[in-house]
């Protein structure tokens, strides 16, 4: 278990990063940490995306309640919600609220889960080609309808572009060469870190560099809490739901428990509470798919899937059970540290943005160019990295204003979908 | 005092440098989840006192031969018969020259054919799904072959690894698996039963299917591989050859392991150039078009 400390430890400091900077999400952190990925074993690999997504969901709250700056997208309901809360002494309830509820709603659902977890490898049985396919088509079509920051259409189109550029190469199932213009360099296809940097890490990046922040200090007196179990429990359970649902998985969570708690007429903390509740949850059960049946629910997860699968690892229901035994005891510290760094801590925690956030966004679009390099390095094949990336870098220009996310999920899984295709069709026609 | 600095700076050169490792590059030309993959991450733990190994998995042999041609030290590679056939007939993406003088390890596994839920004899009779690993083309070919012969019905199931299709067997997608010897363990180890294997071996405890119709040779169809040493000297190589041959045999090694003490992978250790050269010919062409 010594072994996975430093992963831990990383993730913990890659979430804390994540969670607090805007357009720096659980993506753009495991990109950063790429050279460090890639020299992982396929257990550390996992424990450190675990750290990363649990933490940020922590730590996502405090500057969404605190300054209304969403860290990631699973914190907008606290972000509207922020703006109701009339002094700090609410901001106090609503920081240790999220903080408890987070770890409650995190324990929870791990409990329920570890009950169950002779039977969820049944899943298997279920889970035939017919099933494979229809959830990757779920996804790419949930990717189409949530991307609202882009069009219908423009979601589609990136979409399809993702397709495009992930079958330049050679194709094995049907065994014929895709716009390689006989290049044995292109035979491979365009390299996946280059293509995720370039089409989604620099844009990201671009998009949130005129972010302004006003620093404030906030004096905050500690006071009893009144925290409703019952209440958290349920949200537990349906951010545990959310959790599963494609494409959204966190947001989802954060979202239902959110407009439940709106419709029972809470008040401004305990929706914020609920909602953060709900999001710690669906952090755990997101895990849940990749780590049973190797389906990425979103972009990061699709990212550590090739990651673990480049270690020459498949994860499926043979792997599940001691995967989930690691998952689950880091689980436990993990919450215990999230719930320190967003108690007791968040008075610091919120000390990160006194920095210039220009000069943190300049430094990480530096980190992702110097990614590409040392990444083509390490492959031996430098200059065909970085031809690769300048060759993509008017298209990142001109989708420079949208959300490129569903291009790049459909990238990452168009194999997948594509070997499932072809199977579906020899099994049905 | 700058002296002494300086000497200890030398003489912890010189000390890093009498226990340095050789560096040796094991570079994966299967895919990240196939037998390759898990042998090469196998055999670099194993190694790993040896040499300072730099284990690469690219994922596809396209990939891994154009890095190959940047990698300027010693590497192992692997290299398997369906890739030499396919390149041949010039569906792939290339082709590699096997030298005899490189190969560290031969090693040669059929395809057998394995159920859950039906027996041998419904195989031949009922119309039937049979889920097979990649290349796709050849094992296609080879189950196609079942059904010229023998008047079967069998439609092959092309899947992405082995794990996959023992999946695909074990969820009742498809009915029958062909996949190799070590699989079929597994498969009988889960209450399955395995029946045939595409070979012309009399006496396997299987039904060989080329001795049902000699005249059919795609009826003879399975995995040929050889690991590669490259960029080595006749001395590295034979080192290198010697310690595979060694945690082949180590109990505690992870090769053993998986090769579970060589009952799964019939690894041929003495062979000559001339009968590598013969065999892996053979091979590649029972696969060919």
């Amino acid at each position: 278990m010594t072994e996975l400390i430093n992963p831990a430890t990383i993730g913990i400091l890659a979430g804390l990063v994540s969670g607090c900077i805007p357009g720096i999400g659980n993506f753009a952190a495991l990109l950063i940490l790429f050279p460090y990925l890639i020299n992982l074993d396929p257990l550390q690999i996992i424990i450190l995306y675990t750290a990363l997504t649990t933490i940020s969901q922590y730590i996502g709250s405090i500057p969404a309640i605190t300054f209304g700056i969403p860290g990631e997208s699973s914190s907008m309901p606290a972000v509207i919600e922020s703006r109701k809360l009339k002094n700090s002494q609410q901001i106090y309830q609503a920081i240790v609220g999220s903080a408890v509820g987070s770890t409650f709603g995190g324990l929870v659902v791990l409990a329920l889960t570890w009950m169950v977890l002779d039977y969820l490898i049944y899943t298997v049985h279920f889970f035939n080609t017919l099933i494979q396919f229809s959830l990757y088509c779920a996804l790419l079509g949930a990717m189409i309808l949530i991307h609202k920051e882009n069009k219908y259409w423009v979601n589609v189109l990136l979409i399809m572009a993702g397709f495009g550029l992930g079958l330049i190469g050679y194709e094995k199932v049907t065994m014929t060469k895709i716009l390689t213009f006989d290049s044995h360099l292109l035979y491979q296809g365009l390299p996946m870190v280059v293509v995720v940097i370039v089409l989604l890490g620099i844009p990201e990046v671009l998009k949130n560099y005129n972010t302004k922040v006003k620093y404030k200090t906030f004096n905050f007196k500690p006071e009893k809490l009144s925290f409703q179990w019952i209440s958290n429990s349920w949200y537990s359970l349906l951010g545990f739901i959310g959790g599963l649902a494609p494409g959204l998985t966190t947001t989802m969570s954060s979202q239902l428990a959110w407009i439940d708690a709106k419709t029972r007429n809470k008040t401004p903390v305990e929706r914020i509470v609920a909602s953060e509740t709900a999001n710690n949850a669906g952090a755990f059960s997101q895990l849940i798919p990749l780590l049973l049946l190797g389906i990425p629910l979103i972009g990061s997860e699709a990212l550590v899937l090739g990651l673990v699968e480049s270690k020459g690892f498949r994860l499926d229901t043979t792997s599940f059970h001691d995967m989930f035994m690691a998952v689950g005891i880091s689980l436990i510290f993990l919450n215990i540290i999230g719930l320190c760094l967003a108690w007791p801590l968040a008075k610091h925690i919120i000390k990160i943005f006194k920095i210039n956030i220009k000069f943190l966004y300049l430094t990480i679009l530096v980190i992702l160019a110097l990614v590409v390099v040392y990444v083509g390095f390490t492959n031996y094949q430098t200059a065909y990295y970085i031809t690769v990336a300048i060759a993509l870098l008017p298209m990142a220009y001109i989708l420079r204003k949208l959300d490129t996310m569903p291009l790049i999920f459909a990238f990452l899984v168009h194999d997948k979908m594509i070997d499932a295709g072809y199977r579906l069709i020899s099994l049905y026609w | 005092m700058k002296k002494i600095i300086l000497s200890l700076i030398f003489s912890c050169v010189l000390l890093g440098n009498a226990f340095a490792k050789d560096s040796l590059t094991i570079l994966n030309a299967g895919s990240k989840t196939g037998s390759f993959a898990m042998q090469m991450t196998a055999v670099s733990k194993d190694l790993q006192k040896h040499y300072d190994i730099d284990l690469k998995i690219p994922g596809d042999y396209c990939t891994a031969l154009q890095m190959l041609k940047n990698i300027e030290g010693p590497v192992l590679m692997p290299w398997a018969n369906d890739f030499e056939a396919i390149g041949r007939d010039g569906n792939g993406c290339a082709t590699f020259e096997v030298k005899p003088a490189q190969v560290v390890r031969y090693d040669s596994t059929v395809m057998c054919i394995c159920s859950v839920k039906h027996n041998g004899e419904s195989l031949m009779k009922n119309q039937h799904t049979v889920g097979h690993t990649m290349p796709a083309k050849p094992f296609n070919r080879a189950l196609e072959a079942i059904n010229s012969s023998f008047g079967a019905k069998i439609k092959p199931i092309a899947y992405d690894g082995s794990g996959a299709t023992k999946t695909g067997l074990y969820n009742g997608e498809v009915d029958y698996a062909m996949v190799s010897i070590k699989h079929g363990r597994d498969i009988i180890k889960n209450g399955g039963s395995c029946f045939y294997e595409f070979s012309a071996n009399k006496n396997s405890d299987l039904v060989a299917l080329a001795t049902m119709d000699p005249s059919n040779k795609l009826l003879i169809a399975g995995y040929d591989a050889v690991w590669l040493a490259l960029n080595m000297s006749t001395k590295e190589v034979k080192k290198l050859r010697q310690l595979i041959k060694e945690v082949h045999q180590d109990p505690s090694s992870a090769m053993y392991e998986y090769t579970q003490g060589g009952k799964v992978l019939n690894v041929m250790w003495d062979l000559s150039p001339s009968e590598i050269t013969t065999q892996w010919e053979t091979s590649v062409s029972n696969l060919q078009e």
